[in-house]
């Protein structure tokens, strides 16, 4: 009944080198993609028959390369005689990080998907793959997790997210009930309502959403880190402030406009933030296909980053490229650079003021010559946490990711909803935004079951690996 | 026992109220021989309290009954008096139609109807209990004439309450549905004074509960209340505000082509602070205040003194007078329901505008009976406890005669499924109001009379009376309740509305094709997009369906349910009013319709993991021992039922996928 369409793959062994790893595939396409890319161990013949159960040895080779990657023994298990169920190849190849870094973006490259965390042990159980004794292993974790839980709760930590979201659920129920009564009642002489009054329930409701987002948010940075993308026309010195943020060289500084073609990433400790930096291609109306690819590249990285660097060249004026990339990363978090102090300084004051940036989020930089890298560090670190100190963060209201998921989603709706009120929408249409709402509250505080909480349990915890 | 009589019947349905005559026309029209046991032919379909079919949530339990081939929506377009649409106002969801009844005309129309279907017996007796082997039904106890009388004609010239002593009978049948309304060891208080009765002038049903005890059920004990009757011959109406009848009025019944009935309007007044007064001052005589009435009563239709009592700061209360029938002289005071002594609702009652030389007809009472906790019952409104034992109506802890219906047709067609060995019927919570009502009563439990209210309704918006027939009569067709000529047309229906979605998305216009001026007429903002679909036109909110016809951009409409293929005039095929609507409805609520399909399928995935029956909680580990226990005495058939037990928490149900998925758990 849960047959998954898509192949998964991942190491199975943990992190760190090792003597051997093992890369474990499983889906539908397991051995098509193990064949697609093993080549006999003596020759250069491809490979057809991988016994069941049964190591074979054979080189693995990324298609397309004439050198083999590695040596590897490799094991097909049909289904359903495997650990998920379902039909699994693993190979067992020299346990270097790079060597399987390497062997899971070829099967990715061909066609896999990278595993979530715990997605193996997920479709072992949906799969009923799990006996007795795992399956009751994993009812203790249910357990314990909603022991932990309240005992957590005692101590005031998610008792506290608890009480402010039990809050904002009474303001939903209040408003509810005031518009229930009146769309199952129309007979009843019920006293026309202030709509402004009923209109606050809702504005309280979003503040208050909003409030635990932005602190769940800053929370998140410190626990999962933060991405920081570095954007800017080409040739302002983007992958300068890179290398002299990460204080090695790692980008390659050209003068030659269009060099950082496609990103590249490095992840420093900033302030106790774990923050990759993201170098990103020079914006601008692409010379050629392989820049057009970067810019696309540039534009997701926008969308995912948690904070942007625009980077300008104070030495000369601002170019319509550059408003361009000052609309496009208008929607985001931004610090505005304004590098190369070390020239003479061409971009007007006003010019930049009449962009809108707040003042602390404008800082001069001279990347080449290492000057003003500690107030952007600082800066960077405002930004991500909101001013909120780590010591904040280590007793985050929001702790998961979930929760987080499930707070967007409650706030989406009484938004949607409140815009709707306001619209004069008839009430049965404005309810069904509040109830969605509220039913996002439910999961959050338990009283509803939500079908997803088992796959943050086997993300979660090692079960039956 | 002086004469044992043997009779064999398939079904036997007791009590001929809502729900009764709804599961016995179920029943015998799916072909089983079934007996309708009544302690009294003349109270058939009888309305025990106000003299209305629908309301919010009601009516669309009645366009669902009617969709699944039930009689309550064409009975109430027979015999009503007044029709009225709730909540035009609002959005598709809560409108909901209203009608005052004929109460004389209903109950004999539903009589002359049952006599009519074929393998129904009427007959008048009074059950005493069942007669169960191995636990299952073979038959049931009878006292009353049952065998003189088996056709309604003959009624009315045999007293049955005089012969009740001298028969004492058994029949044999396979299956047994309980509707007893009010009537289980029913007890009416007036003030301070009570006896047994079943309605007022009607003596109570005695045994029966002592009978279900002996099988292990639980019995518990419910509390509602009437008002007085008026004689509007002393009424001043002159002073009230009238409320009259839609024009032209909308029928229940999908197979109802019109309406054509002289409407009879209805009048409102207020009680006042002297009313509340003297109200007040009698609670010292009140069986509800002095704690004589010890069940619990409904919240939502309080009686005058909880108002009075819980709302002291409003000043008026809202009395709605309602005719009993057309021409008949008696009134129902809606919103005055009392259970205080005669002569203090005779003072309370002439201190309202318009009643101060008021006669009364009879007095307001409050009654308290013996219902079954519907935990203890299936969804497919068996009980659980006896194999062939049906449940339906106020005995499962509901008021209300569209709740009684909803459940009667259920539970008859459930009783039949049942007798050949077929898989029940069970709507779930996303196809019908009456999978809401089922499911909360077998899932929760009721400590109050239910009723239904949309906002108990998750996916309100796709459970709306318009489009009842949409959602069920494909299985009111599937049990046999649906003829070849309303399947026909069903269809019909249902293709046009198909068709014209369907047309509306793909047909393109330009929007220099479409009339400006008779946008600008309209105060519809003009059109600034190139091309746009007709659906994308008449999904704004300023644009009719009618307008698209103005604009030559869609049929003709016709007045008829079905457009006939007669009635075709040029290219286009005409398009009947109500098609138009649905078309209309679906196009313009589209975005809300997908959300809660969405939220459906979630809904879905749980609903289809199926508990097994003889699952033992108990030995499951990681249950907690009140999940357990409450699991083990509902018996949920999915999870997602399961996961609606008041006590069972979301960890519960994670441990319960989790055994359901173990391999060898």
């Amino acid at each position: 009944m849960n047959a998954f369409a898509d192949t998964i793959v991942a190491p199975a062994t943990g992190a760190g080198p090792a003597p051997i790893a093992i890369v474990r595939l499983s889906g539908p396409k397991a051995l098509d993609l193990l064949k697609s890319c093993c080549i006999s161990s003596s020759g250069k013949t491809a490979v057809n028959t991988f016994s069941h159960h049964r190591l074979t040895l054979a080189q693995f080779v990324c298609p397309g390369d004439s050198e083999p990657l590695d040596e590897v023994m490799a094991v097909y298990m049909p289904a359903p005689h495997s650990y998920t169920g379902e039909d699994v190849v693993e190979i067992h190849c020299h346990g270097s990080p790079a060597i399987v870094a390497q062997i899971v973006e070829t099967l990715c490259r061909a066609g896999a998907r990278p595993a979530r965390p715990g997605e193996f042990t997920r479709r072992a159980f949906l799969n009923g793959r799990l006996d007795l004794a795992q399956a009751e292993a994993v009812c203790d974790l249910v357990r314990s997790a909603t022991a932990s839980a309240s005992r957590l709760a005692l101590r005031q930590l998610s008792g506290r997210l608890s009480a402010r979201v039990g809050d904002i659920r009474r303001q939903l129920v209040e408003f509810s009930a005031e518009i229930e009564a009146r769309l199952d009642f129309p007979d009843e002489p019920i006293a026309a309502a202030d709509r402004n009054h009923l209109a606050d329930w809702l504005r309280h409701a979003q503040a208050g959403l909003a409030d635990l987002l932005r602190q769940g948010r800053f929370g998140r940075v410190f626990r999962d880190g933060a991405r920081v993308a570095i954007v800017g026309r080409p040739n302002v010195g983007k992958s300068s402030l890179f290398n002299a943020l990460l204080g090695r060289e790692r980008a390659i500084v050209s003068p030659h406009p269009g060099t950082t073609r496609d990103t590249i990433e490095c992840t420093l400790d900033l302030r106790g933030i774990a923050t990759t930096l993201v170098d990103t291609a020079g914006w601008r109306a692409a010379a050629d296909d392989i820049e057009r690819l970067g810019v696309e590249r540039t534009a997701d990285e926008i969308a995912q980053a948690d904070l942007i660097l625009w980077v300008v060249d104070a030495s000369e004026e601002l170019t319509d490229e550059d408003r361009a990339i000052a609309q496009r990363v208008a929607a985001s978090p931004v610090l505005m650079i304004c590098n190369k102090t070390d020239l003479p300084k061409r971009v007007q004051q006003e010019t930049i003021g009449s962009l809108g940036f707040a003042a602390e989020r404008i800082l001069p930089v001279s990347a080449t010559q290492r000057e003003g890298l500690r107030e952007v560090e600082e800066a960077i670190a405002a930004a991500l946490t909101g001013g909120e100190n780590a010591e904040a963060a280590e007793t985050p209201l929001v702790s998961n990711a979930r929760h987080l998921a499930l707070l967007e989603q409650a706030h989406g709706g009484v938004s949607r909803s409140l815009d709707l009120f306001e619209q004069g929408v008839s009430e049965d249409l404005v309810m069904v935004e509040v109830r969605s709402a509220l039913g996002a509250l439910d999961e959050i505080l338990g009283l509803r079951f939500a079908d997803d909480l088992l796959d943050e349990i086997f993300a979660r915890f090692c079960i039956g690996k | 026992m002086s004469v044992l009589r043997e009779h064999v019947y398939d079904i036997v349905v007791v009590g001929a109220g809502h729900a009764g005559c709804e599961a016995a026309h179920a029943a015998a029209r799916m072909g089983a021989r079934t007996l309708l046991l009544t302690m009294s032919l003349e109270a058939i379909a009888r309305m025990s309290c106000n003299p209305a079919i629908g309301g919010l949530a009601k009516g669309h339990l009645v366009r669902e009954v009617d969709a699944l081939g039930g009689l309550m929506g064409r009975a109430i377009d027979a015999t009503g008096i007044q029709f009225r649409m709730l909540n035009t106002g609002k959005g598709p969801a809560v409108r909901a139609l209203r009608a005052q009844a004929d109460k004389r005309e209903y109950s004999r129309w539903m009589a002359r109807t049952l006599a009519a279907v074929p393998n129904l017996e009427l007959a008048e007796g009074m059950a005493t209990g069942l007669v169960v082997e191995q636990g299952r039904i073979v038959g049931i106890e009878v006292v009353g004439p049952v065998g003189q009388v088996g056709q309604i004609e003959q009624v009315g010239t045999v007293p049955f309450h005089s012969t009740i002593h001298n028969l004492k009978s058994k029949i044999r049948c396979r299956a047994v549905v309980l509707t007893t309304g009010t009537f289980l060891n029913g007890l009416i208080h007036v003030g301070l004074e009570s006896h047994p009765g079943g309605r007022l002038g009607e003596p109570p049903a005695v045994g029966l509960s002592d009978s279900l005890r002996a099988l292990g059920l639980e019995i518990g004990r419910l509390k509602t209340g009437t008002p007085a009757r008026l004689d509007a011959a002393t009424i001043d109406f002159s002073r009230l505000e009238i409320q009259p009848g839609d024009e032209p009025p909308q029928p229940f019944s999908f197979s109802t082509e019109r309406l054509d009935v002289v409407q009879v309007p209805c009048h409102i007044t207020y009680t006042n602070p002297r009313t509340h007064e003297i109200i007040l001052a009698s609670l010292d005589r009140s069986p509800l205040y002095t704690g004589k009435i010890k069940s619990v009563g409904p919240r939502y239709c309080p009686s005058i003194e909880d108002k009075c009592v819980r709302f002291a700061d409003r000043d008026r209360h809202q009395i709605f007078l309602e005719p009993e029938g057309r021409g008949s002289n008696w009134i129902y005071p809606n919103g005055i329901s009392t259970s205080l002594p005669a002569d203090v609702q005779e003072s309370f009652v002439r201190t309202i505008a318009g009643l101060e030389n008021v006669r009364f007809l009879t007095y307001g009472y409050g009654i308290e009976y013996d219902f079954v906790p519907p935990t203890q019952t299936l969804p497919s409104l068996e009980s659980k406890a006896v194999v062939g034992l049906f449940l339906a109506g106020q005995i499962n802890g509901t008021s209300g005669y569209e709740e009684a219906a909803a459940q009667g047709i259920i539970a008859g067609i459930n009783a039949v499924l049942s007798l050949r060995n077929e898989p029940p019927l069970i709507l779930d919570r996303s196809e019908a109001y009456i999978g809401v009502l089922i499911d909360d009563l077998v899932t929760k439990g009721t400590n109050e009379p239910y009723r239904m209210f949309t906002s108990r309704a998750e996916y309100r918006l796709l459970l709306r009376q318009d489009n009842a027939d949409l959602r069920l009569t494909p299985y009111g067709r599937k049990v046999g309740l649906i003829d070849d000529g309303q399947w026909r047309r069903f269809e019909a229906y249902r293709e046009s509305v198909e068709r014209e979605t369907a047309r509306l998305r793909e047909t393109t216009v330009k929007a220099s094709d479409v009339d400006a001026e008779y946008l600008a007429a309209r105060g519809i903002p003009p059109i600034n997009i190139g091309r746009l679909s007709l659906a994308t036109l008449l999904a704004r909110p300023e644009v009719r369906y009618d307008d698209l016809c103005a604009l030559g951009l869609a049929p003709p409409i016709v007045t008829e349910t079905v457009a006939s293929p007669s009635a075709l005039a040029g290219r286009q095929m005409p398009i009947s009013r109500r098609a138009a609507e649905q078309v209309e409805l679906a196009i313009k609520y589209e975005g809300y319709i997908r959300r809660q399909e969405e939220e459906v399928a979630r809904f879905r995935r749980l609903e289809s993991e199926r508990l097994p029956h003889d699952l033992d909680y108990r030995s499951l580990h990681g249950l907690t021992t009140e999940a357990a226990e409450k699991l083990s005495r509902i018996r949920p058939i999915s999870l997602g039922q399961a996961s609606r037990i008041s006590g069972v928490t979301p960890a519960d149900i994670s441990v319960l996928m989790i055994h359901l998925h173990a391999r060898g758990g």
